[in-house]
């Protein structure tokens, strides 16, 4: 593992995992602003309709919290991906590389796990409301759990994806383009 | 018991970098597992549940708002009106600070969109002018804590989901608190300057004040969008929100500042950080919902009343628990751990839910400006480029000022309490 750490040339197999990250990002970003912006367009009509039309839509609210719904979880995936989750960072400065990255190594697993578990222990209970419509639209209630599930399994994706890289190169994936660095601390301390 | 263990492992996870969603997830997750009448399927529903709100689509949509306002400078905009307003009083420059912060708090809801904007536009500003940069940095952080108090503040929002109080309520509450902290901020600012009458002596160039206003006129009507859509019962907080992103949209083509590159970057930002924030939401989804079933806030409200029946005491211990807790946890996802617990407890003690609000998020904010985590640090040393340390330091005379506004919080709770009584909103 260790002799892998400072070469420049990168096995195939983590070269394809950062390409393959790289695109589900993409998507995962891109359907992500695209519900965002959804949501925005639903507000405004929502408004535009009680006080210009004089006639509430009765769907707008519905429809908007499932675009969050979904939102939220496709932006916690890619965010997964890019390591930016909140986490709370009090001693990784002062611990050696080695130790910070078998912390990180635990980490991924952590999370993997806790997302397999909730997935499959989730599973049946998204089938069984299958049926279920919600309360004014009728859509499926299972499309919206399916958004949890969905989420759930690209993190763990990334998770996974990030260990192996973590374990063969010493580096997780991590693109140039990311724009939130705000929302993530520096570790500068 | 069971919940004892909770929280240790919870902490436990914590403290090995584990993020904060999982770190409460997991346990969660093995408390339904092992409880023999439940099913993982409740635990989904759980974490769903916790995100299925309407008011809650109000955070990104504040959050899209601050950083538009950012991206389409309004915060020089601001700056340049303060300074016809400020120009000629001594220390103009630290008085100019606090007003753009007052009024950027209107178009964010977060610190760190606060620290960004006024961060770059100051900082440098006041150091040209002779200030002390430790002085500018920790008087800008300060300013950017406005932010979060002020309407719209996503931290009320979260509190208020997570307490089943009113968002636009919690909103009114904010504002008298926030008027104080920069009425503090200004009497320090007026002593330092007397300290040091040798800052700012020189004059910068006059701005018309005519035309200043008409540049800013624009951005000062946001707070009317907000307010006067809560109040008058035009839209709902959601609603203003998804408004004010417009607003900014349309402030940003008509000022021509906002091109194509920046309105994504700001959409990309804007799902990065719901994302983060939403994860842990749902996580606390499941966490709350543990909590009321093992009787958790029983079993503290029992501990509590043990130790003390004064509200005054209890609320101080509150203080000392969240300025910790702060130090280390962003404030939102301390929110949702805390709120669940403390909230049941604080009603046997006779607080209103409004005045608990004000207490909590003003708590959790001060953290913003501590180590070892503290985001407004980071953002404010890699917008103005000074070392982390720096900031830090130029932070700690602050944190007293800070203090003396908390107190008045706890112990004044009309502050929180006058502004809402008079309105009825829903």
């Amino acid at each position: 593992m260790s002799s892998h750490e400072n070469s420049n040339v990168e096995n195939p197999l983590a070269t394809s995992l950062r390409q393959f990250t790289k695109y589900l990002v993409r998507l995962e970003r891109g359907i992500a602003v695209v519900m965002l912006i959804a949501i925005l367009c639903t507000m405004g009509m929502q408004v535009f309709a009680r006080y210009v039309l004089n006639q509430p839509f009765s769907w707008s609210e519905e429809l908007s919290r499932l675009a969050m719904i979904w939102m939220s979880f496709l932006s916690a995936s890619f965010v997964m991906a890019e390591g930016n989750h909140i986490a709370v960072d009090l001693w990784s400065q002062r611990v050696s590389t080695n130790t910070s990255q078998r912390l990180q190594l635990m980490s991924y697993l952590v999370v993997a796990v806790s997302c397999l578990m909730l997935f499959f222990g989730g599973l049946s209970f998204v089938v069984k409301v299958h049926p279920v419509g919600s309360a004014t639209l009728g859509i499926p209630k299972s499309y919206w759990y399916s958004a949890v599930s969905v989420g759930l399994l690209l993190m763990t994706f990334h998770a996974l994806a990030n260990f192996v890289l973590v374990a063969r190169t010493g580096k997780p994936y991590s693109s140039e383009c990311t724009e939130s660095s705000e929302a993530k601390n520096e570790g500068a301390v | 018991m069971i919940l004892i263990l909770l929280l240790i492992s919870m902490l436990f996870l914590l403290m090995l970098r584990i993020p904060v969603a999982f770190s409460m997830l997991l346990p969660c997750l093995w408390y339904v597992a092992l409880s023999p009448d439940i099913t993982l399927g409740v635990a989904l529903q759980r974490t769903m549940a916790g995100l299925d709100s309407f008011p809650l689509l109000a955070v990104p949509l504040f959050m899209m708002t601050g950083y538009l306002s950012n991206t389409c400078g309004l915060a020089d905009r601001m700056f340049r009106l303060m300074l016809c307003l400020f120009g000629k009083v001594p220390g103009s420059l630290a008085y100019v600070n606090v007003g753009s912060g007052v009024l950027f708090s209107w178009m964010s809801g977060a610190a760190v969109a606060d620290a960004a904007g006024l961060g770059t536009v100051l900082v440098p500003a006041m150091k040209k002018r002779g200030y002390d940069e430790g002085f500018a940095l920790g008087l800008t952080g300060c300013s950017a804590l406005i932010g979060p108090i002020m309407p719209p503040s996503i931290p009320a929002i979260i509190f208020a989901v997570t307490a089943g109080v009113s968002v636009g309520k919690l909103f009114l509450a904010g504002i008298l608190p926030a008027f104080l902290m920069a009425g503090v901020l200004c009497i320090n600012v007026f002593l330092h300057v007397r300290k040091n009458p040798n800052t700012d002596r020189e004059e910068g160039e006059s701005i018309p004040f005519r035309k200043a206003f008409f540049e800013a006129f624009p951005v000062l009507f946001t707070p009317v969008i907000i307010l006067g859509g809560i109040l008058g019962g035009v839209f709902s907080p959601t609603e203003a929100a998804a408004f004010s992103t417009m607003y900014m949209l349309l402030l940003g083509v008509l000022y021509r500042t906002l091109t194509w590159k920046g309105l994504l970057d700001d959409l990309q930002r804007t799902v990065a950080t719901t994302g983060t924030i939403m994860l842990i939401v749902s996580a606390a989804g499941l966490f709350g919902w543990i909590i009321a079933r093992e009787q958790g806030p029983q079993a503290v409200t029992a501990m509590m009343t043990g130790l003390t029946d004064n509200r005054w005491v209890f609320l101080l211990l509150v203080n000392l628990f969240l300025l910790m807790i702060g130090t280390v946890l962003e404030p939102v996802a301390a929110l949702l751990i805390t709120v669940p617990i403390l909230m049941p407890v604080a009603r046997q003690y006779g607080i209103e839910p409004l005045h608990l609000g004000m207490v909590m998020i003003f708590n959790l904010v001060i953290g913003l400006l501590t180590p070892p985590v503290g985001l407004v640090l980071y953002v404010l040393s890699s917008v103005t480029g000074a070392s982390v340390q720096q900031v830090i330091r130029g932070t700690i005379p602050f944190l007293i000022p800070l203090v003396v506004v908390l107190l008045f919080i706890t112990y004044m709770p009309w502050l929180s309490t006058f502004v809402p009584s008079q309105f009825s909103t829903k």
